[in-house]
Protein backbone atom coordinates (compact mmCIF):
# COMPACT_ATOMS: atom_id res chain seq x y z
CA UNK A 1 0.00 0.00 0.00
CA UNK A 2 1.11 3.51 -0.82
CA UNK A 3 2.00 6.09 2.08
CA UNK A 4 -0.31 8.46 3.17
CA UNK A 5 0.12 11.75 0.91
CA UNK A 6 1.68 14.41 3.23
CA UNK A 7 -1.33 16.77 1.65
CA UNK A 8 -3.77 14.40 4.00
CA UNK A 9 -1.89 15.45 7.10
CA UNK A 10 -1.38 19.05 5.84
CA UNK A 11 -5.42 18.68 5.23
CA UNK A 12 -6.17 17.51 8.92
CA UNK A 13 -3.92 19.78 10.88
CA UNK A 14 -5.30 23.19 9.06
CA UNK A 15 -8.72 21.30 10.49
CA UNK A 16 -7.26 21.87 13.57
CA UNK A 17 -6.23 18.04 13.97
CA UNK A 18 -2.69 18.87 15.77
CA UNK A 19 -2.28 15.38 15.99
CA UNK A 20 -2.21 14.25 12.62
CA UNK A 21 1.42 16.44 12.59
CA UNK A 22 2.83 13.84 14.41
CA UNK A 23 2.69 11.92 11.32
CA UNK A 24 4.34 14.67 9.38
CA UNK A 25 7.03 14.96 11.91
CA UNK A 26 7.43 11.42 11.64
CA UNK A 27 8.39 11.33 8.53
CA UNK A 28 10.29 14.12 7.87
CA UNK A 29 12.59 14.46 11.29
CA UNK A 30 15.73 12.80 10.18
CA UNK A 31 16.37 14.28 6.93
CA UNK A 32 15.27 17.71 8.84
CA UNK A 33 17.63 17.00 11.25
CA UNK A 34 20.35 15.97 9.25
CA UNK A 35 19.83 19.07 7.18
CA UNK A 36 20.21 21.21 10.51
CA UNK A 37 23.23 18.72 11.96
CA UNK A 38 25.55 19.38 8.63
CA UNK A 39 25.00 23.67 9.22
CA UNK A 40 25.31 23.98 13.00
CA UNK A 41 27.79 20.95 13.34
CA UNK A 42 26.52 20.71 16.73
CA UNK A 43 24.60 18.08 17.93
CA UNK A 44 23.44 20.06 20.70
CA UNK A 45 21.90 22.57 18.65
CA UNK A 46 20.39 20.38 16.31
CA UNK A 47 18.32 19.34 18.56
CA UNK A 48 17.16 22.65 19.25
CA UNK A 49 16.84 24.01 16.36
CA UNK A 50 15.32 21.00 14.60
CA UNK A 51 12.67 21.10 17.44
CA UNK A 52 11.91 24.88 16.18
CA UNK A 53 11.98 24.03 12.44
CA UNK A 54 9.08 21.79 13.22
CA UNK A 55 7.28 24.12 15.58
CA UNK A 56 7.42 26.61 12.99
CA UNK A 57 5.83 24.58 10.53
CA UNK A 58 3.02 23.74 12.17
CA UNK A 59 2.38 27.57 13.36
CA UNK A 60 2.66 28.79 9.42
CA UNK A 61 0.56 25.70 7.98
CA UNK A 62 -1.59 27.71 7.11
CA UNK A 63 0.80 29.75 4.66
CA UNK A 64 1.65 26.02 2.82
CA UNK A 65 -0.34 26.43 -0.53
CA UNK A 66 0.86 23.20 -2.15
CA UNK A 67 2.91 24.96 -4.60
CA UNK A 68 5.93 22.90 -3.85
CA UNK A 69 6.59 19.83 -2.15
CA UNK A 70 5.47 19.87 1.69
CA UNK A 71 8.94 18.14 2.07
CA UNK A 72 11.03 21.27 -0.03
CA UNK A 73 8.74 24.03 2.18
CA UNK A 74 9.79 22.21 4.88
CA UNK A 75 13.87 21.77 4.29
CA UNK A 76 14.02 25.02 3.45
CA UNK A 77 12.53 26.35 6.83
CA UNK A 78 15.46 23.79 8.30
CA UNK A 79 17.54 25.18 6.14
CA UNK A 80 17.00 28.96 6.87
CA UNK A 81 16.92 28.61 10.30
CA UNK A 82 20.12 26.59 10.92
CA UNK A 83 21.83 28.84 8.54
CA UNK A 84 20.25 31.80 10.95
CA UNK A 85 21.42 29.97 14.37
CA UNK A 86 25.26 29.59 13.00
CA UNK A 87 24.90 33.25 12.00
CA UNK A 88 24.12 34.74 15.38
CA UNK A 89 26.60 32.33 16.97
CA UNK A 90 29.38 33.94 14.04
CA UNK A 91 30.34 30.57 12.69
CA UNK A 92 32.00 30.28 9.35
CA UNK A 93 29.36 29.14 6.85
CA UNK A 94 31.66 28.07 3.65
CA UNK A 95 35.42 28.01 2.65
CA UNK A 96 36.00 29.65 -0.70
CA UNK A 97 39.39 27.57 -1.53
CA UNK A 98 39.23 24.98 -4.37
CA UNK A 99 41.03 22.01 -4.44
CA UNK A 100 43.10 20.61 -7.32
CA UNK A 101 42.59 16.71 -7.27
CA UNK A 102 44.23 14.54 -9.98
CA UNK A 103 41.52 12.77 -11.39
CA UNK A 104 43.52 9.41 -12.11
CA UNK A 105 43.47 8.63 -8.22
CA UNK A 106 40.14 8.61 -8.10
CA UNK A 107 39.75 5.31 -8.42
CA UNK A 108 42.79 4.32 -6.56
CA UNK A 109 41.50 6.20 -3.61
CA UNK A 110 38.40 4.05 -3.72
CA UNK A 111 40.03 0.90 -3.77
CA UNK A 112 42.49 2.04 -0.70
CA UNK A 113 39.19 3.48 1.13
CA UNK A 114 37.32 -0.17 0.43
CA UNK A 115 40.19 -2.16 1.97
CA UNK A 116 39.80 -0.41 5.60
CA UNK A 117 38.05 -2.06 8.29
CA UNK A 118 34.54 -0.81 8.01
CA UNK A 119 34.06 0.95 11.35
CA UNK A 120 37.34 3.43 10.26
CA UNK A 121 35.68 3.56 6.76
CA UNK A 122 32.80 5.34 8.87
CA UNK A 123 35.17 7.21 11.06
CA UNK A 124 37.28 8.92 8.27
CA UNK A 125 34.17 9.72 5.97
CA UNK A 126 32.62 11.46 9.16
CA UNK A 127 36.00 13.43 9.26
CA UNK A 128 35.74 14.09 5.33
CA UNK A 129 32.13 15.29 5.76
CA UNK A 130 33.13 17.29 8.48
CA UNK A 131 35.88 19.37 6.73
CA UNK A 132 34.04 20.35 3.86
CA UNK A 133 31.97 24.00 4.34
CA UNK A 134 28.44 23.54 5.99
CA UNK A 135 26.47 24.72 2.54
CA UNK A 136 29.48 21.88 0.81
CA UNK A 137 28.62 19.05 2.83
CA UNK A 138 24.64 19.44 2.82
CA UNK A 139 24.49 19.71 -0.29
CA UNK A 140 26.74 16.02 -0.43
CA UNK A 141 24.58 14.79 2.23
CA UNK A 142 20.92 15.76 0.12
CA UNK A 143 22.31 14.73 -2.88
CA UNK A 144 23.75 11.43 -2.13
CA UNK A 145 22.44 10.21 1.63
CA UNK A 146 18.60 11.50 1.10
CA UNK A 147 18.91 11.20 -2.79
CA UNK A 148 17.51 14.65 -3.50
CA UNK A 149 17.79 15.93 -6.88
CA UNK A 150 19.52 19.22 -7.43
CA UNK A 151 16.54 20.72 -8.17
CA UNK A 152 14.98 20.22 -5.25
CA UNK A 153 18.38 21.03 -3.53
CA UNK A 154 18.93 24.47 -5.27
CA UNK A 155 14.58 25.54 -4.15
CA UNK A 156 15.20 24.20 -0.54
CA UNK A 157 18.77 26.12 -0.33
CA UNK A 158 18.25 28.88 -2.39
CA UNK A 159 20.94 28.68 -4.89
CA UNK A 160 21.19 28.21 -8.86
CA UNK A 161 21.25 24.58 -9.84
CA UNK A 162 24.68 25.49 -11.41
CA UNK A 163 25.54 26.61 -7.92
CA UNK A 164 24.20 23.07 -6.47
CA UNK A 165 26.32 22.09 -9.24
CA UNK A 166 29.83 23.56 -8.42
CA UNK A 167 29.60 22.97 -4.79
CA UNK A 168 28.86 18.92 -5.28
CA UNK A 169 31.82 18.96 -7.71
CA UNK A 170 33.78 21.07 -5.21
CA UNK A 171 32.69 18.74 -2.25
CA UNK A 172 33.35 15.83 -4.14
CA UNK A 173 36.88 16.70 -4.69
CA UNK A 174 37.55 17.92 -1.52
CA UNK A 175 36.47 14.63 0.15
CA UNK A 176 38.40 12.42 -2.08
CA UNK A 177 41.11 14.87 -1.29
CA UNK A 178 41.40 14.27 2.01
CA UNK A 179 40.56 10.39 1.73
CA UNK A 180 43.63 10.47 -0.63
CA UNK A 181 45.60 11.81 2.39
CA UNK A 182 44.67 8.85 4.51
CA UNK A 183 47.61 6.63 5.52
CA UNK A 184 45.49 3.73 4.23
CA UNK A 185 48.79 1.63 2.68
CA UNK A 186 49.74 1.62 6.69
CA UNK A 187 46.78 0.98 8.24
CA UNK A 188 45.75 -2.22 6.31
CA UNK B 1 32.91 14.90 -18.35
CA UNK B 2 33.64 11.26 -18.14
CA UNK B 3 35.89 12.31 -14.78
CA UNK B 4 32.93 13.87 -13.60
CA UNK B 5 30.99 10.52 -13.78
CA UNK B 6 33.93 8.54 -12.10
CA UNK B 7 34.03 10.67 -9.28
CA UNK B 8 29.90 10.94 -9.32
CA UNK B 9 29.92 7.07 -9.08
CA UNK B 10 32.72 6.77 -6.24
CA UNK B 11 31.12 9.38 -4.46
CA UNK B 12 27.95 7.43 -4.30
CA UNK B 13 29.59 4.46 -3.47
CA UNK B 14 31.95 5.73 -0.96
CA UNK B 15 29.09 7.33 0.98
CA UNK B 16 26.96 4.19 0.89
CA UNK B 17 29.18 3.69 4.15
CA UNK B 18 27.64 6.52 5.80
CA UNK B 19 24.13 6.80 7.31
CA UNK B 20 22.02 9.76 8.21
CA UNK B 21 22.07 10.64 11.80
CA UNK B 22 19.07 9.92 13.93
CA UNK B 23 17.08 12.53 16.10
CA UNK B 24 17.06 11.66 19.59
CA UNK B 25 14.50 9.37 20.46
CA UNK B 26 11.57 11.42 22.58
CA UNK B 27 12.39 13.74 19.52
CA UNK B 28 8.64 13.36 18.17
CA UNK B 29 7.12 13.27 21.37
CA UNK B 30 8.72 16.73 22.79
CA UNK B 31 7.59 18.51 19.74
CA UNK B 32 4.23 17.01 20.10
CA UNK B 33 4.27 18.12 23.70
CA UNK B 34 4.26 21.60 22.99
CA UNK B 35 2.02 21.72 20.13
CA UNK B 36 -0.65 20.57 21.80
CA UNK B 37 0.03 22.72 25.16
CA UNK B 38 0.22 25.68 22.42
CA UNK B 39 -2.68 24.42 20.70
CA UNK B 40 -4.56 23.75 24.02
CA UNK B 41 -3.61 27.65 25.04
CA UNK B 42 -5.19 28.87 21.26
CA UNK B 43 -8.31 27.20 21.70
CA UNK B 44 -8.66 29.05 25.56
CA UNK B 45 -8.23 32.26 23.77
CA UNK B 46 -10.18 31.62 21.10
CA UNK B 47 -13.10 30.35 23.01
CA UNK B 48 -12.79 33.03 25.34
CA UNK B 49 -13.16 35.16 22.91
CA UNK B 50 -16.40 34.26 21.10
CA UNK B 51 -19.70 35.41 21.10
CA UNK B 52 -21.12 32.21 21.82
CA UNK B 53 -18.99 32.73 25.48
CA UNK B 54 -21.75 34.64 26.79
CA UNK B 55 -24.62 32.58 26.53
CA UNK B 56 -22.78 29.70 27.43
CA UNK B 57 -21.35 31.46 31.12
CA UNK B 58 -24.49 32.64 31.79
CA UNK B 59 -26.09 28.77 31.84
CA UNK B 60 -23.85 27.84 33.72
CA UNK B 61 -23.99 30.02 36.21
CA UNK B 62 -27.56 29.22 36.25
CA UNK B 63 -26.47 25.70 36.74
CA UNK B 64 -24.61 26.82 39.73
CA UNK B 65 -27.22 28.39 41.34
CA UNK B 66 -29.92 25.99 40.35
CA UNK B 67 -27.83 22.83 41.95
CA UNK B 68 -27.03 25.13 44.50
CA UNK B 69 -30.71 26.27 45.41
CA UNK B 70 -32.36 22.08 45.12
CA UNK B 71 -28.71 20.67 47.12
CA UNK B 72 -31.29 18.83 49.92
CA UNK B 73 -30.95 20.39 52.86
CA UNK B 74 -30.41 18.33 55.95
CA UNK B 75 -27.06 16.53 58.35
CA UNK B 76 -24.46 14.53 56.11
CA UNK B 77 -22.13 12.31 57.53
CA UNK B 78 -18.86 12.05 56.30
CA UNK B 79 -18.29 8.61 54.37
CA UNK B 80 -16.69 6.41 56.67
CA UNK B 81 -13.61 5.90 54.54
CA UNK B 82 -12.80 9.29 55.21
CA UNK B 83 -12.98 9.15 59.18
CA UNK B 84 -10.67 6.44 58.53
CA UNK B 85 -8.16 7.88 56.67
CA UNK B 86 -8.71 11.53 59.62
CA UNK B 87 -7.55 9.02 62.23
CA UNK B 88 -4.72 7.67 60.23
CA UNK B 89 -3.50 10.99 59.77
CA UNK B 90 -3.85 12.11 63.77
CA UNK B 91 -1.44 9.19 64.17
CA UNK B 92 0.85 11.79 62.93
CA UNK B 93 0.17 14.53 65.36
CA UNK B 94 -0.92 16.76 62.68
CA UNK B 95 -4.21 18.96 64.05
CA UNK B 96 -7.37 18.38 61.23
CA UNK B 97 -9.71 20.04 63.75
CA UNK B 98 -11.39 21.38 60.96
CA UNK B 99 -12.66 18.29 59.90
CA UNK B 100 -14.02 16.95 62.74
CA UNK B 101 -17.60 18.69 62.37
CA UNK B 102 -19.40 17.33 59.34
CA UNK B 103 -18.59 19.48 56.24
CA UNK B 104 -21.60 19.11 54.66
CA UNK B 105 -23.69 20.21 58.04
CA UNK B 106 -21.74 23.72 57.58
CA UNK B 107 -22.62 23.83 54.13
CA UNK B 108 -26.84 23.48 55.18
CA UNK B 109 -26.38 27.02 56.58
CA UNK B 110 -23.93 28.59 54.52
CA UNK B 111 -24.60 29.28 51.08
CA UNK B 112 -21.51 30.72 50.18
CA UNK B 113 -19.60 27.77 51.65
CA UNK B 114 -22.76 25.87 49.69
CA UNK B 115 -21.86 26.79 46.54
CA UNK B 116 -18.27 26.77 46.44
CA UNK B 117 -17.14 23.39 45.63
CA UNK B 118 -20.40 22.89 43.38
CA UNK B 119 -18.96 26.51 41.38
CA UNK B 120 -15.26 24.51 40.97
CA UNK B 121 -16.55 21.21 39.74
CA UNK B 122 -18.69 23.45 37.27
CA UNK B 123 -16.13 25.82 36.31
CA UNK B 124 -14.01 22.59 35.79
CA UNK B 125 -16.79 20.95 33.70
CA UNK B 126 -17.26 24.83 31.78
CA UNK B 127 -13.37 24.84 30.96
CA UNK B 128 -13.91 21.21 29.25
CA UNK B 129 -16.69 21.97 27.39
CA UNK B 130 -14.86 24.98 25.83
CA UNK B 131 -12.17 23.47 25.08
CA UNK B 132 -14.00 20.45 23.43
CA UNK B 133 -16.90 22.34 21.37
CA UNK B 134 -15.13 25.71 20.60
CA UNK B 135 -13.62 24.31 17.49
CA UNK B 136 -17.41 24.60 16.16
CA UNK B 137 -17.68 28.01 17.01
CA UNK B 138 -15.58 29.15 14.93
CA UNK B 139 -16.66 31.14 11.44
Amino acid sequence: MDKIDDQYYIQKVKAGEADAFRFLVERHKTIVFNIVLQITRSKEDTEEVAQDVFLKAYQSINNFKGDSKFSTWLYRIAYNMAISKVRKKKLPISSIEDYEFADHEIKQVYDDFELIENSDRKKYLKKAIDQLSSEDSLVITLYYLNERSIEEISELADMSKSNVKVRLHRARKKMFDYLSKLPVREMI
Amino acid sequence: MEEENNIDKYTAKILKHLKLEKPPTNFTENIMDKILSEQTEVKKIDAFSSKKFFSIFVMVFLSIVLLALLFPAGEYSMPASLIVAKDILNQFQIDFSIISNPLFLVMKDNILIKILPLAIIALIIFERLLLRYSDSWRV
